[in-house]
């Protein structure tokens, strides 16, 4: 099997997620050790990762989830005499999770894995991870279908409605992790598998990476 | 009562899909390929989404009902009983019958797909809306529920736009289908 680079809309894409990673890990690093640094990756993501992040998440939820994360240790180490800026470290690092998560395309997860740990760790490994990443992304669809169905019942979404709600939830998801197990097992898979990573670095991977290098080296080095 | 679609165009997950249509009172079938955005035009005609290029009037459409492809999405009720009442159906328990519905307290999702879909089905019949999109209602139905289906279908007032794959069991209507991202009247 070797991925094509196709996202799941069909679009080429060309980016190297071994860069990405490199500099989501520079920028978390640096947003984490410093205040200043925090306020720097901000900058850098509104620059380079904004577009990507709310051309796939909604930016309601990206910001309140990163607002709602970030503020609650504050509050916590306000009143318990900690670093009140930790929290604005953990909304960096918040957006910057939206950004990787959102820049993912199909079959880059396995490449990835496979890459670093083989064909029969790394395969497993790739394979759990982009189940699950398929997973999340079915239960958003999911969810949106739910609340389609409430607005034609002529109800609104509320607490009251998610017990039901979550049980749809699961009932989908297990339904469909069902028909994949039974499609693994019919196809005799045990462990490991043949799978060649191919990668299709970008020139805006590297600037990201250059970016975020230069940073990383004025800031902390 | 009409809908019209003037130059609408719905765009979503890499299709494209054109419409120059209008919808009188009466049955109309629509049919096409897998993915040809068959529920992206039932979510829109319904008001759920909204197109991309043109207009979509519903003219003196007063209360639109999507019946979805997966009856899962659409249930909110923790039992059989609270299911239909979520539906704002009061006493009218025909269509219940006519579906095999048993009403009692059960899980809806401990309902096989064929059951689910037959309540789902008796629930929209039931609030009779003047606008009733059927999203591949004959799915997982068996012959008897479809021979119903049909009957039901053709004895209704108002607008329906069935979206369906089914070749046996087919209400009579007008006949459209989505071929290369267009919509055409066959």
């Amino acid at each position: 099997m070797v991925p094509d680079g196709k996202s799941q809309q069909g679009f080429y894409i060309v980016s190297d997620i071994r860069i990405r990673l490199l500099t989501l890990v520079l920028l978390s690093v640096l947003s984490f050790v410093s205040t200043s640094g925090a306020a720097v990756v901000f900058f850098w993501w509104l620059v380079f990762a904004a577009k990507t992040t709310f051309a796939k998440k909604s930016w309601k939820v990206v910001l309140l989830t990163s607002v709602l994360v970030g503020l609650f240790p504050s509050v916590v180490l306000y009143f318990t005499g900690g670093d009140v800026f930790y929290g604005a470290k953990i909304f960096v690092l918040v957006l910057l999770a939206f950004w990787f998560s959102a820049s993912l395309v199909f079959g880059e997860v396995m490449s990835l894995f496979v890459w670093m740990f083989g064909k029969k760790t790394g395969f497993d490994l790739g394979l759990a991870a982009e189940f699950s990443i398929q997973a999340l992304s079915e239960i958003q669809s999911d969810f949106s279908h739910m609340k389609s169905a409430l607005k034609i019942k002529g109800q609104r979404f509320s607490v009251f409605r998610v017990p039901s709600l979550a049980m749809g939830l699961l009932f989908l998801s297990l339904g469909r992790s069902d028909f994949q197990s039974g499609i693994l097992a019919r196809r005799g898979y045990i462990s490991g598998g043949t799978f060649i990573p191919v990668f299709f670095p970008g020139k805006s991977d590297f600037l990201m990476l250059v970016t975020a290098g230069i940073l990383y080296a004025v800031l902390l080095v | 009562m009409r809908i019209i679609l003037d130059s609408v165009t719905l765009c979503a997950g890499g299709f494209s899909l054109s419409a120059n249509a209008v919808f009188e009172e009466g049955v109309h079938l629509i049919s096409g390929r897998t993915g040809s955005g068959k529920s992206t035009l039932a979510s829109a005609l319904a008001g759920l989404t909204s197109v991309s290029t043109g207009n979509l009037i519903l003219e003196g459409c007063r209360s639109p009902v999507l019946l979805m492809q997966f009856p899962e999405y659409q249930v909110t009720g923790s039992s059989v009983t609270r299911e239909i009442s979520s539906w704002g159906i009061v006493g009218n328990k025909e269509f219940l019958s006519l579906f095999g519905v048993n009403v009692n307290d059960r899980d809806p999702f401990s309902l096989s797909r064929g059951e689910l879909k037959r309540l789902m089905l008796a629930c929209v019949f039931a609030r009779d809306p003047d606008l009733l999109i059927l999203d591949e209602p004959y799915a997982s139905l068996d012959s008897s529920a479809k021979d119903v289906l049909t009957t039901l279908i053709e004895n209704r007032r108002g607008i329906t736009i069935v979206f369906s794959h089914e070749v046996e069991h087919v209400p009579r209507g007008s006949r459209w289908k989505i071929a290369a991202g267009v919509l055409h009247c066959e």
